[in-house]
């Protein structure tokens, strides 16, 4: 009788053993939400919430993701976010995705925070995730590209990706082609950031989010209003100009753009301007 | 013989359906339509997956709800408080016992299962109806009517095992917790394996774990073959190959088991 | 109709449990038509010998037959109705869904199954409860369904385990009268029962165990005539003895007698 319920007692312990690592696991979500400045990575691995979701990886994945989206929310603004407060958020979109690869939420998410977190490779590395699974999807292995070329200036990998994008199906394959090398270009960069902001915003229904991405969007629009214009300076003067300022005087500006992120436009003497606005405003964030 | 496993059949039956946990499964079963319903609107893109994901986790989950407390109460009652008698005392053979009593739970699951997804169907076609565009392109009501039977498959491996587990132990409660484990073990065996054989490059994992693994791996039932749930989620189309080999697989196993725990009530004693 | 022959049990639960011997070589053949009376004190191993010989449990050694039948058979099963000694029901059920399983499993017709119901149910003073959750039922009321239950299928044999346990006066009688009727329709009844008065009234022959050994085995008649003369014999005891000996009825004195054997 007695060996009956030490078995019994065995299992049970067993049994809660696991379901303690898991509470910890989700608990500790919790508690890094509550307090920002904890320290970061006490999310367990991908693999472990893999196994631990006992047959409902969708709904976990979906859990973590909302787990992310709160977490977001709750700064103030985005900008607040620190580079471990990234960290965590990335570690959250990852579990996410390890859970559920096809989920398409938490890798528009990731691709819409790379602007302000500048986590390139790790975004880069989820959307790949995306792309593979979701092989009859042009958008990811686009995203992919698109961010090679943006933000790493790695032109080899970006025609790669932008290549395979389109080759999928429904793809805007001809765009595609031709965007690799407009994407070589800083203003084919720039209008193609626009774009991407705008399905962006025009997809999201969360209030928050959707402000914070309007606020990019018109930083990014400030950029190709100033560089359309000392274009045109460029044209009219042969040189570019050194200040801002030279684009009121000189009557083409009528107003100049105010930075949503209040950083101050500056313009470099060799020619290479726009990177430098953008680089400022970029520390800015 | 037939005559009496259908009489076994139907009183089992009977006995589950008016049993309390019954209605806390309906009541949670309400719960979750609207949860179809509403919680998907968190979302922002994959509303359709999010609202499929809810709507098949919460069968899979009324399902085990349903084997680990009205099933496992029942059969617990039949060994522990000897209501089993009335049975023994009949003609019938411990087999005859046994498989009435399997297709009394299934009977069960198949008519809680299929009221739970009529309603969660509901709320699918509600959800869908207001975001269409926000479902997978290819999603499909055949392929997720195909994900609920896969989940039924599922649950009727448990029956089995839970019926096989109190074959060898003496009381009802000992048998439940070994389904439980042997759940948790057989849901998750497929990541295990996917993990090791991932890591085994970078990390290098004892020889006798993965042995061990692999032992466990026909031991135990491998339960994410029947889980369909991303596939249909995601309107990826599903391999024919894929669910004939989890059909067999959960008809094998399931007709194992049965034979196993006919032989070993065959020589049980209940005193 | 029942024999037991050389049927020894011994419980074992575990390895390190002691070994417990319920039953020893018991050998006893129950005739066809015959009220036979199963005696003997708690733990004497009564309740073993009825589930031996429906085959809950099985012996040790030695077999039993069933109208030449081994009772480990199912087939066996189809001659018998069988009392549990605390008769407990899936609690959902009504009584009238129990008694339908138990005819149909036993293999009644539809048809005879009705009017038998509605006959036991009436006769057993369960019909205003006939549809009723089983839970919701007291003791007694389990009793007598569980006695509807083992008549369900107007078996040859019908054996009870304490049939008299938690029933009111009325009730007894009402079993007393049941087992009666059962005798003159040629049935055989083998019952346990601790209510001596009931066994003197109703049994023909009466079989006493003591710790797994039968003890005794006689005829009722003859049990009565030998303690009602041996009673004459007596030379009259001190005062307070006599009074509680007078209260004491034969199948008491023999009872008592074998047990301190
Ligand atoms: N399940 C069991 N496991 C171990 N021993 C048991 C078991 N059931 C009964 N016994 C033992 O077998 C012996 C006979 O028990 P049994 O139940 O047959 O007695 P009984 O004559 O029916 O008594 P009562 O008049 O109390 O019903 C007792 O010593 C008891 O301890
Ligand atoms: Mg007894």
């Amino acid at each position: 009788m007695k060996s009956k319920y030490l078995k019994s007692l065995l299992i049970i312990l067993f049994i809660s053993f696991l379901i303690a690592l898991h509470i910890k696991e989700v608990a500790s979500i919790y508690t890094k939400r509550c307090h920002k400045n904890n320290q970061i990575g006490l999310i367990l691995p991908n693999s472990f919430i893999k196994i631990t979701s006992f047959g409902f990886k969708g709904l976990r994945s979906d859990i973590l993701y909302l787990n992310a989206v709160n977490f977001l929310m709750s700064f103030d603004q985005i900008s607040d976010l620190k580079e471990k407060d990234w960290h965590w958020f990335y570690r959250l979109i990852d579990a996410s995705t390890y859970l559920d690869p096809y989920f398409q939420d938490p890798l528009f998410l990731a691709n819409a925070m790379i602007w302000p977190s500048k986590c390139y490779n790790t975004t880069i590395s989820i959307l790949k995730r995306g792309a593979k699974f979701r092989s009859w999807d042009w958008r990811f292995p686009f995203f992919v590209g698109f961010d090679y070329f943006y933000f790493l200036k790695d032109y080899k990998n970006g025609t790669k990706w932008l290549l395979i994008a389109s080759k999928k199906r429904h793809s805007p394959s001809i765009l595609l082609v031709s965007l690799a090398s407009a994407l070589t270009t800083r203003a084919g960069q720039l209008s193609m950031g626009i774009t991407i902001l705008k399905n962006q915003i025009a997809h999201t229904k969360n209030k928050k989010l959707k402000k914070a991405y309007k606020k990019r969007l018109r930083c990014l629009e400030n950029l190709v209003i100033l560089e359309r214009a000392i274009a045109k300076y460029k044209k009219l003067f042969g040189h570019y100009p050194s200040k801002i300022s030279q684009l009121l005087n000189s009557h083409i500006l009528k107003k100049l753009p105010h930075d949503p992120f209040g950083a101050i436009y500056k313009i470099t003497p060799k020619g290479h301007v726009k990177r430098i606005i953008l680089k400022k405003i970029k520390n800015k964030t | 013989m037939l005559y009496r496993i259908l009489s076994l059949q139907n009183i089992t039956f009977k006995e589950g359906i008016k049993d309390k946990s019954i209605l806390a499964i309906f009541f949670i079963a309400i719960l979750t339509f609207i949860a179809i319903i509403i919680f998907p609107n968190l979302f922002a893109r994959d509303i359709g997956k999010v609202c499929i994901d809810v709507a098949l986790s919460s069968i899979t989950l009324l399902g085990l709800i349903l084997i680990f407390f009205t099933c496992s109460s029942i059969l617990s009652k039949d060994v522990d408080k000897k209501t089993i008698y009335i049975v023994l005392a009949r003609p019938f053979s411990r087999a005859e016992y046994i498989i009435g009593k399997y297709l009394g739970f299934l009977s069960l699951e198949v008519f809680v299962i299929t009221i739970i997804s009529v309603l969660s169907t509901v709320g699918v076609f509600i959800c869908y109806h207001y975001n269409i565009h926000y479902f997978p392109k290819h999603f499909s009501f055949y392929e997720y009517l195909l994900a609920i039977l896969m989940i039924i498959e599922m649950l009727a491996i448990l029956i089995a095992l839970l019926l096989f587990f109190s074959s060898l132990t003496t009381q009802g409660f000992t048998a439940t917790i070994l389904t439980l484990a042997s759940y948790i073990i057989g849901s998750s065996l497929n990541d295990v394996l996917d993990t090791i054989s991932n890591s085994s490059d970078s990390i290098k994992i004892n020889k006798g774990i993965i042995y061990v693994i692999n032992l466990v791996k026909y031991i135990f039932p491998n339960l994410s073959l029947f889980d369909f749930k991303l596939e249909v989620a995601h309107g990826v189309k599903i391999s024919s190959q894929n669910i004939t080999t989890a059909f067999l697989y959960g008809i094998i196993y399931i007709l194992l088991l049965i034979s196993l725990s006919c032989l070993l009530y065959k020589r049980k004693e209940f005193p | 109709m029942i024999q037991f022959k050389k049927v020894s049990k011994t419980y074992k639960y575990n390895f390190w449990d002691k070994k417990i011997t319920a039953l020893k070589e018991l050998t006893l053949t129950i005739e066809k038509g015959e009220v036979f009376g199963f005696l003997g004190p708690n733990g004497a191993g009564k309740s073993t010998a009825i589930k031996l010989l429906m085959d809950f449990i099985r012996p040790s050694s030695g077999m039993i037959l069933i109208d030449g039948i081994d009772s480990k058979e199912p087939q066996a099963r189809r001659l018998l109705g069988y009392l549990p000694e605390n008769p407990y029901f899936y609690d959902q059920l009504t009584p009238k869904d129990l008694l339908s399983f138990g005819a149909k499993a036993s293999g009644v017709k539809p048809k005879d199954a009705k009017k038998r119901i509605s006959y036991l149910l009436k006769k057993l003073e369960l019909e205003h409860v006939s549809k009723r959750r089983l839970r919701q039922f007291s003791k007694g009321m389990l009793q007598r369904v569980g006695l509807a239950l083992s008549l369900v299928h107007d078996p040859q044999v019908v054996v009870l385990d304490e049939p008299m346990s938690g029933l009111d006066p009325l009730g007894r009688t009402l079993v007393s009268k049941l087992i009666l009727e059962l005798k003159e329709r040629g049935k055989t009844v083998f019952f346990s029962s601790h209510i001596l008065s009931d066994i003197e009234r109703l049994c023909d022959r009466i079989a006493i165990i003591h710790k797994g050994e039968l003890r005794f085995l006689g005829y009722i008649k003859n049990v009565i005539s030998k303690y009602n003369e041996q009673e004459q014999d007596i030379s009259l005891p001190p005062k307070e003895t006599t009074s509680y000996k007078r209260i004491l009825s034969p199948v008491e004195k023999l009872f008592i007698e074998v047990i301190n054997q």
